[in-house]
């Protein structure tokens, strides 16, 4: 059993809807059924921050759920807060550029080089040291030295996302969400990826990771929290519209989180996959 | 390998490629040469070569320098304005103006000649500006299509950098794209030679191969207008080769290598 303890609310979502015209994408996220709460977590002697799975199938609104998480589109209804000073207890509504965002597609851009584009997100952060010595650092820590002059277009999956996620470290942010981070990629991309969360979430109590993946069986083995988005049925069976919560399991709470693969795990992906095939 | 040169789809060498169509050249040539009979309005390659080279040793030079330094000038003039026009239709305000700019591409060039030649002075300046004018059409219409294909997970990439509006229209749209400003001209040539030709035919006294082209079909000397046609082709090519490189050489359109 890992021991641990839970301090300031991070990021929460209250009652977020989101339609686009008369079509309901998003419905009642974060609500007093099943809140969407982000703890910081606190273990004995460790670095420990948060990961988060956002699970469900496709066009469920998971990537509607995660530009809002990203300030960047508004939500029609609801609020999602952070923190507005990680000391204090004061929060505000999100805004856009308040939290990292690595989309599906790893966009890059098409004629800088790592370097460059680099450089363009240690302008935007607040460093002290020389933009230089913070990006060789960086390239060095995420084994990516070897491509700093490379482009876009000469990276592997696996490099472009980790240039992705690295930008948007160097703009400062602790919470990030990843869409997809999983798909399309090849098995020692897939092992980089998880290691990045990993280093991400070990490196700051604060560094928040929000992540989706149709990949349950991965999703249960680096989490710390899951949450399955799909579509509710009503009391006639039939699907109410617009994607919502429909169940959440702490895997902290369960003593599961931050520990090996094991029977435990695959019984909660089993429910979870249970859950998902009638959403 | 002859079974392949005729199968759809199939991949060919580059170099067997570069000599089929060397090939294909001699051949045309080689008809051109031998096979046109002789007393027909069709002229023949010998009669096409000689005219060139009376051309040439009558200032064929002089009329190629004057289109191409209109081609150049007009060119230049005409992206900044479509630039300064198709990057503003991401700011809303300007959106329907420059989109009005791309349907003025369906009115005739030769519509506001006169209204331009008093405008203008004529001359040079008359050339200058309907080339201009007329170009910027083509040219926003195109450059506007590359804005609106740009995804909006580039956008949003931005976006989470915490980077303003302003910073991302200069980063996403313009630098990012700046590749494709040459691709637009490449594409956007053959009109813009045949606008240089018809206006150069307006005022013979400036030169260039437009007004060579008008006198040489008064005087149906055929031989000559085949020599003019082909000059206009092999400086097209030329263009097309050098701007096709010119925008191969970014890195989003290097080939990738290990």
């Amino acid at each position: 059993m890992n021991v641990y303890s839970e301090h300031n609310c991070l990021i929460e979502i209250n009652h977020l809807g989101v339609k686009y015209g008369d079509k309901v994408i998003l419905r009642d996220i974060g609500n007093e059924t099943i809140p969407f709460r982000v703890n910081d977590v606190k273990r004995e002697g460790m670095l420990q921050g948060q990961i988060v799975a956002i699970l469900g199938r496709s066009g469920r609104g998971k990537s509607t759920l995660f530009r809002n998480l990203a300030g960047i589109e508004k939500p029609s209804s609801g609020r999602i807060i952070i923190p507005k000073t990680f000391e204090g207890t004061e929060y505000k509504n999100i805004a856009e550029g308040d939290v990292g965002f690595v989309q599906q597609t790893f966009p890059l851009s098409r004629n800088q080089s790592v370097y460059e584009m680099l450089q363009d997100a240690v302008a935007m952060g607040d460093h002290k040291e020389p933009a230089d010595k913070i990006i060789d650092e960086y390239l060095r820590e995420w084994g990516l030295t070897a491509q700093k002059n490379q482009y876009a277009n000469q990276l592997s999956g696996g490099q472009r996302q980790r240039v992705a996620i690295i930008e948007q470290l160097l703009c400062s942010h602790f919470f990030i969400v990843l869409d997809e981070p999983f798909s399309g990629l090849d098995v020692k991309n897939i092992e980089e990826v998880k290691d990045a969360i990993q280093k991400l979430t070990s490196s700051s109590e604060i560094n928040t990771v929000l992540f989706s993946t149709h990949n349950i069986e991965l999703a249960v083995s680096i989490a710390d929290s899951i949450y399955l988005v799909g579509y509710e049925k009503d009391d006639q069976g039939n699907f109410k519209e617009g994607g919502t919560l429909l169940t959440h399991y702490d895997l902290k709470k369960m003593g599961i989180a931050w520990t090996p693969y094991s029977k435990e795990h695959i019984d909660i992906a089993e429910k979870l996959k249970k859950k998902m095939l009638e959403s | 390998m002859l079974k392949k040169l005729f199968t759809p789809f199939e991949y060919i060498d580059k170099k067997v490629l570069y000599a089929v169509a060397g090939f294909q050249v001699l051949l045309l040539a080689l008809a051109w040469g031998f096979l046109v009979p002789e007393k027909t309005f069709f002229p023949r390659l010998p009669e096409v070569m000689h005219a060139w080279g009376e051309m040439w040793k009558n200032g064929l030079f002089y009329h190629l320098y004057k289109t191409l330094s209109l081609c150049l000038t007009a060119t230049v003039i005409s992206i900044l304005f479509s630039c300064i026009v198709s990057y503003s239709s991401v700011i809303p305000f300007f959106r329907p103006i420059a989109n009005f700019f791309t349907k003025l591409r369906y009115n005739p060039i030769q519509g506001f000649t006169l209204f331009l030649t008093t405008a203008t002075g004529g001359g040079r300046n008359l050339q200058i500006t309907l080339l201009v004018i007329f170009m910027s059409f083509y040219f926003i219409t195109a450059l506007m299509s590359v804005i609106d294909s740009i995804p909006e997970e580039d956008y949003y990439r931005r976006k989470a950098m915490k980077m303003s509006r302003w910073q991302i229209l200069w980063k996403v749209v313009i630098k990012d794209r700046a590749d494709f400003l040459i691709e637009v001209i490449r594409q956007n040539l053959s009109i813009t030679f045949m606008m240089i030709v018809s206006v150069e035919a307006m005022d013979k006294s400036q030169g260039g191969l437009g007004a060579l082209l008008v006198d040489t079909n008064r005087a149906l000397n055929f031989p000559k207008i085949f020599a003019l046609q082909l000059t206009i082709l092999f400086i097209g090519i030329l263009l097309d080769t050098a701007l096709k490189y010119f925008f191969s050489q970014f890195p989003a359109n290097k080939k990738r290598s290990a």
